[in-house]
């Protein structure tokens, strides 16, 4: 049952186009959900020790902070503060000394993070940094590895992945923080090694069969990989829907992100990154 | 054989390095090189604190030891006063206009003889400015950056905190962890202080008209008491006695009216200091100033020549013993300021750890479950080699002294996931091998030879994302990289030097049937 991914190549483009397209409507109309990381700010996860300190009476004694107020099942508060423009670390370090003022006892605290005007910033500049530094070396391993078309066709999902994943954040509005760098950062390399993979395979068969025409060549070698292709990909699916449903609320976001990632990655392997080397003499250099 | 004894004994090893960390209660059988993984703060609970340097403030500040530098050197009684005017310090910049040009020159030489190497000295026609040289600046920051972390050290185990761990973080920062800690208003308090003492005489001249329009004589300053800010103190700029010279402080209570006081001991330079000061200026007021406010303006009854003192202010006892901690830790080199905070209560750590773990497992059983049904005896062995690098990982990363942290958890769970690709790979090639004719024998050898140097390719990808991240990366976000890292080592030992040798173990040498792949040809 030999699938032609080569016949529908234009339709992979087409589709490509139109998530592109979306990604970048929507990171241009919505932005990012930046977390505090990056946007700075103070959250505290709050227990309220009585049941009689209810989320209204929060809210009441709360008020001149002008806090985000949500409470979970498990009757944990979550207060998030802005930061304000102009706003330096003083001011939050005394708000939130004010804040466990009015509090008192009447709570315990599950967590507090005050994340200042600073360290966002840097965090931010770290972060797409980093991002742009995985990219050059990922693009100079596949360079060095294998040459001509198939650099340039892992250059081209690598982009298509960029976009998509931020794309995705921005859609689905999940958080973005130090922990999205990570999953866009882990995603990526998983996305480069499913591609890594199937070149591995074109290449020995450019080798193997001399006459065979291109098309058809990618065609066999990436159905020879196909069932590969999906086993791992159902593997590290299992591993982050476990994550997803077992590991808690903290993990349940990256374990979505790694998810989307794992199907984009494996989707772009199959009709993005085969299919561009339709374009390029691969036995050129060989 | 001996390859294979070698191979067991390191995964074996592998194991062995995890279990103090899988069994707490036997890491005391353990010799101290082999001890449980240390968590993060996110998993055991605990408040992080980063400090940030003000090394703008120092800078100005320091500028000062310029501007007085300067002056001396320009009026220097041996070698004969240059004359100059409108001597200034503005943000760290000294500058001054010498009167006669023909003296510039000789101007500079002084300042350059005197002030050293590590001042840039610069003239424009008659005017000259001075500042710390960029080599010179970065080690003014460096040492203050490495005094302040002995500092707020001092202050930190003052409080009798548990395993604190201070350090520096990107040549600007200082990091603070204390673990158990869930909150470190108290700490942030004591850190945010510079504790800078000092003593002063206080100008009585100065008229109350003077104090209401706010119009300080030169080398006076107002300063306002600490318990009442609205009141100012006329003190003399100069610097009778510098905190500095304090060996000892404790809190007290004053034998008098029992209020809590601060009780002092001066070195010997201090203690000669504040006799002089004391025998001098009897009747006289002098003010006791921390960190620019007025800590009390006692009148001197009597000179003081032992080198004991005692500061009242007005303080509670916590008050006192703050003051009294913070002025035995001494004085911090420049502001520091708190950017940015989390802690995380033990309740919710203990919480966390739970869930991460169970959802590991689960995930770790869902692909064991996943390998034996595509792979059956073939799988299982993959399975075996799945818990060996379970094993391994925690392990190494234990013996490498790496961090626990959520993020790791869930790389562990992630890089699991992915490492059965390394035996995947081999298998499917196995089946292309056979479907190609090859006997069973002859499938294993080929199949992992050639899905050796795939698999080595994949991990390269993952490891280049590894280590970006951890470069990038702080706190968890490492933890995660590290991780990764390891786990990228252990998946090609595990995947395919371990399963291989089990399974032609299992074949031992024979061509069995492989049940996963239908011998005929074709699906």
């Amino acid at each position: 049952m030999a699938m032609h991914f080569m016949k529908y190549r234009k339709l992979s483009y087409w589709i490509s186009g139109a998530l592109v397209v979306l990604s970048i409507v929507s990171l241009a109309v919505k932005g990012l959900n930046y977390g505090i990381d990056f946007a700075g700010g103070i959250s505290m996860e709050v227990k309220p020790i009585s049941a009689d300190y209810t989320l209204d009476k929060m809210r009441n004694d709360l008020a001149t902070f002008k806090p985000e107020l949500q409470q979970d099942t498990k009757g944990n508060v979550l207060v998030r503060i802005g930061l304000e423009k102009g706003a330096g670390e003083d001011q939050q370090n005394k708000a939130v000394a004010d804040i466990k003022n009015i509090f008192g006892d009447r709570v315990s605290y599950n967590q507090v993070q005050i994340v200042g005007p600073k360290i966002g910033g840097e965090l931010i500049q770290g972060g797409i940094l980093a991002i742009l530094f995985s990219f050059l070396l990922m693009s100079l391993y596949v360079w060095i590895r294998y040459k001509g078309g198939y650099a340039i066709g892992s250059l081209i999902s690598l982009i298509l992945d960029f976009v998509l994943m931020f794309g995705f954040f921005s859609i689905m509005g999940l958080e973005f923080n130090q922990t999205a760098i990570a999953v866009i950062l882990t995603g990526i390399g998983y996305s480069v090694n499913d591609k890594v993979v199937n070149y591995d395979r074109i290449e020995e068969n450019a080798k193997r069969y001399h006459k065979m025409p291109q098309g058809e060549l990618i065609d066999l070698s990436v159905n020879e990989m196909m069932q590969r292709t999906i086993l791992t990909g159902i593997t590290v699916m299992l591993s982050m829907i476990a994550l997803y449903f077992f590991a808690g609320e903290v993990l349940r976001e990256f374990a979505l992100a790694m998810i989307f990632c794992i199907i984009m990655g494996t989707a772009t392997s199959v009709y993005i990154s085969n299919v561009v080397l339709y374009h390029f003499n691969l036995r050129k250099d060989s | 054989m001996l390859k294979k004894i070698v191979i067991v004994l390191i995964a074996v090893f592998g194991i062995l390095l995890a279990v103090p960390t899988i069994v707490p209660s036997s890491a005391k059988h353990f010799p101290s090189w082999i001890q449980p993984i240390s968590l993060g703060l996110d998993l055991k609970g605990g408040a992080q604190l980063l400090l940030e340097v003000d090394t703008d403030t120092m800078l100005r500040e320091k500028a000062v030891q310029l501007y007085d530098g300067a002056r001396a050197a320009l009026i220097n009684r041996d070698k004969g006063v240059i004359r100059f005017s409108e001597l200034r310090n503005i943000n760290g910049t000294v500058s001054l206009i010498v009167r006669d040009t023909n003296d510039v020159s000789k101007a500079r030489g002084r300042l350059r003889s005197e002030l050293g190497d590590g001042v840039d000295i610069d003239a424009d026609g008659n005017k000259i400015t001075l500042s710390y040289s960029e080599k010179q600046r970065a080690q003014i920051v460096e040492d203050a950056l490495s005094r302040s972390i002995e500092i707020v050290r001092r202050r930190i185990d003052a409080l009798g905190t548990k395993e604190p761990s201070i350090q520096s973080q990107g040549g600007k920062y200082i990091l603070v962890q204390l673990p158990g800690v869930d909150n470190p208003e108290r700490i942030k308090e004591l850190i945010g202080q510079t504790a800078k003492m000092t003593f002063h005489l206080v100008n009585e001249e100065v008229t109350a008209d003077q104090v209401t329009r706010g119009h300080a004589p030169s080398g006076t300053e107002f300063l306002p008491l600490m318990n009442m800010p609205n009141q100012v103190i006329p003190v003399y700029s100069h610097i009778e006695v510098s905190g500095e010279s304090l060996t000892d402080s404790k809190a007290d209570l004053d034998q008098q009216n029992n209020m809590p006081v601060v009780t002092t001991v001066f070195d010997s330079t201090g203690a000669r200091k504040f006799a002089r000061l004391t025998t001098e200026h009897v009747g006289e007021r002098f003010a006791i100033v921390l960190d620019g406010k007025v800590l009390s303006a006692p009148n001197i009854r009597e000179p003081i020549p032992g080198g004991r003192g005692q500061i009242s202010g007005g303080f509670s006892l916590q008050e006192a013993k703050d003051l009294a901690v913070l002025l035995r830790s001494g004085a911090l080199p420049a502001p520091l300021r708190v950017i940015e905070e989390r802690s995380v209560g033990a309740g919710l750590g203990a919480d966390t750890i739970n869930s991460g773990k169970m959802g590991s497992l689960i995930g770790v059983i869902f692909v064991m479950i996943f390998m034996l049904l595509v792979y059956r005896e073939f799988g299982f062995i993959a399975d075996i080699a799945l818990l060996v690098n379970l094993g391994m990982i925690i392990g190494v990363s234990a013996l490498l002294g790496a961090t626990l942290t959520l993020p790791g958890i869930a790389g562990i769970a992630l890089t699991l996931g992915m490492a059965v690709d390394a035996n995947v790979l081999p298998f499917e090639r196995i089946r292309d091998e056979m479907r190609a004719g090859s006997s069973p024998m002859h499938a294993i050898d080929a199949g992992f030879d050639r899905a050796f140097k795939t698999v080595l390719d994949a991990n390269i990808t993952t490891l280049i994302c590894a280590l970006v991240l951890f470069q990038f990366g702080a706190g968890p976000i490492r933890g995660f990289a590290v991780t990764l890292s390891i786990g990228v080592i252990t998946t090609l030992f595990t995947c395919i030097v371990l399963s291989r040798m089990m399974i032609e173990m299992y074949m031992g040498g024979k061509n069995k049937r492989i049940s996963f792949i239908s011998q005929k040809k074709g699906n």
